[in-house]
């Protein structure tokens, strides 16, 4: 699985999350673009990105992983891609 | 008076109210104590009142535990009396990560608030805005009430109208809608605590800032007031506080909501 699956995946992920099938998500998108995307919604978010590719998050990261991009890229070096 | 201590019980005492319930599962575990309503959005909440103090590291580890053996519940609340440094880091091991805060807010309506802010105020109905208690047992009111609440706070996940038209609970929720043009915009539960307490409040994206969630407040501080209480309470999210501030809402202190990672 190349960048382009795991940001699919994790975009679909998010149109779960945050309950908007028509929500666009690109590596930039950070909280502030998205209706919904708050303290509690980016914890039910983590959870389930950690729960699809099965590794978890440190604190520090949950805490500042600032767009899609950069949790696409924690997924890419410890998440189970296969 | 009312106190932080007061505010945080009388939800502490809705959740109790929700245990004795038979189509809700409880339980008690150190000084935690959980509710949850399987299939259903709510209730589904651990937490822990005042009186047991600080949590314990064995306490928390037995929280976690149940929260991964069980899958529930996901949430746990504590107070500020409980929110201690060696606590904090205690959940952090547990990964229990702090999802947000609310602010526990008290506005009096009894005899002592005097005037109110409403009180000039129609807050019944004005122009094609209505506000009402809805009756649980209609079908139309409930599926109307219920989807605004789920929608809004609840990811559409639904809302079971069997505990809400239970005898044993309904006595002790009015539920509100305020309707514009006949369409379910707001809503909020009133509950009959030792104060009054205001839960799910919300109002469809669409229709915020229009001032229907305010009028809605001013009915069911009309009806807490009527049936005698002083205060009416509330926990507000950051979001809210400036409206619930505008309404004469005073913060006293917080509460603390943790979500349980897998």
């Amino acid at each position: 699985m190349g960048p382009n699956e795991v940001l699919s995946d994790v975009s679909k992920i998010c149109r779960e999350v945050f309950n908007d099938q028509q929500l666009e998500i690109n590596p930039n998108t950070r909280a502030k673009d998205v209706a919904g995307w708050d303290s509690m919604t980016n914890l039910f978010l983590i959870d389930a990105i950690e729960q699809r590719f099965k590794f978890k998050f440190t604190l520090d990261e949950i805490m500042n992983a600032g767009n899609v991009g950069e949790l696409c890229g924690i997924v890419m070096q410890r998440g189970q891609l296969s | 008076m009312i106190s932080n201590e007061g505010i945080a019980k009388n939800l502490y005492d809705l959740y109790d109210s929700l245990a004795g319930h038979e189509l809700v599962h409880s339980g008690i575990t150190g000084g935690f104590e959980f509710v949850r309503h399987e299939g259903f959005a709510w209730p589904n909440m651990a937490y822990r009142p005042g009186r047991s103090g600080p949590a314990r590291r064995e306490e928390i580890r037995l929280l976690k535990e149940l929260m991964v053996s069980e899958g529930w519940p996901k949430l746990v609340l504590f107070d500020e009396e409980g929110m201690t440094g060696e606590v904090q880091e205690l959940l952090a091991k547990e990964r229990l990560i702090g999802a947000t805060e609310w602010v526990n807010m008290a506005l009096p309506v009894g005899k002592s608030a005097g005037h109110g802010r409403w009180e000039s105020e129609n807050v019944g109905k004005m122009g094609n805005l209505e506000c009402r208690r809805i009756d649980v047992d209609n079908p139309g009111e409930w599926s109307q009430w219920a989807s605004v609440v789920s929608g809004v706070l609840f990811k559409n996940t639904p809302l079971d109208p069997g505990l809400f038209r239970h005898p044993g609970i309904k006595q002790q929720f009015s539920l509100m809608t305020a309707y514009v043009d006949g369409k379910a915009v707001a809503t909020c539960l009133l509950y009959f605590g030792e104060s009054a307490g205001l839960y799910m409040v919300a109002t469809l994206p669409e229709f915020q800032g229009k001032g229907f969630g305010r009028q809605l407040m001013g009915y069911s501080r009309a009806e807490a007031a009527a049936r005698g209480y002083e205060f009416v309470v509330l926990h507000s999210t950051k979001a809210g506080l400036n409206f619930y501030s505008g309404l004469g809402f005073k913060s006293f202190g917080k509460l603390f909501l943790y979500y349980s990672m897998q």
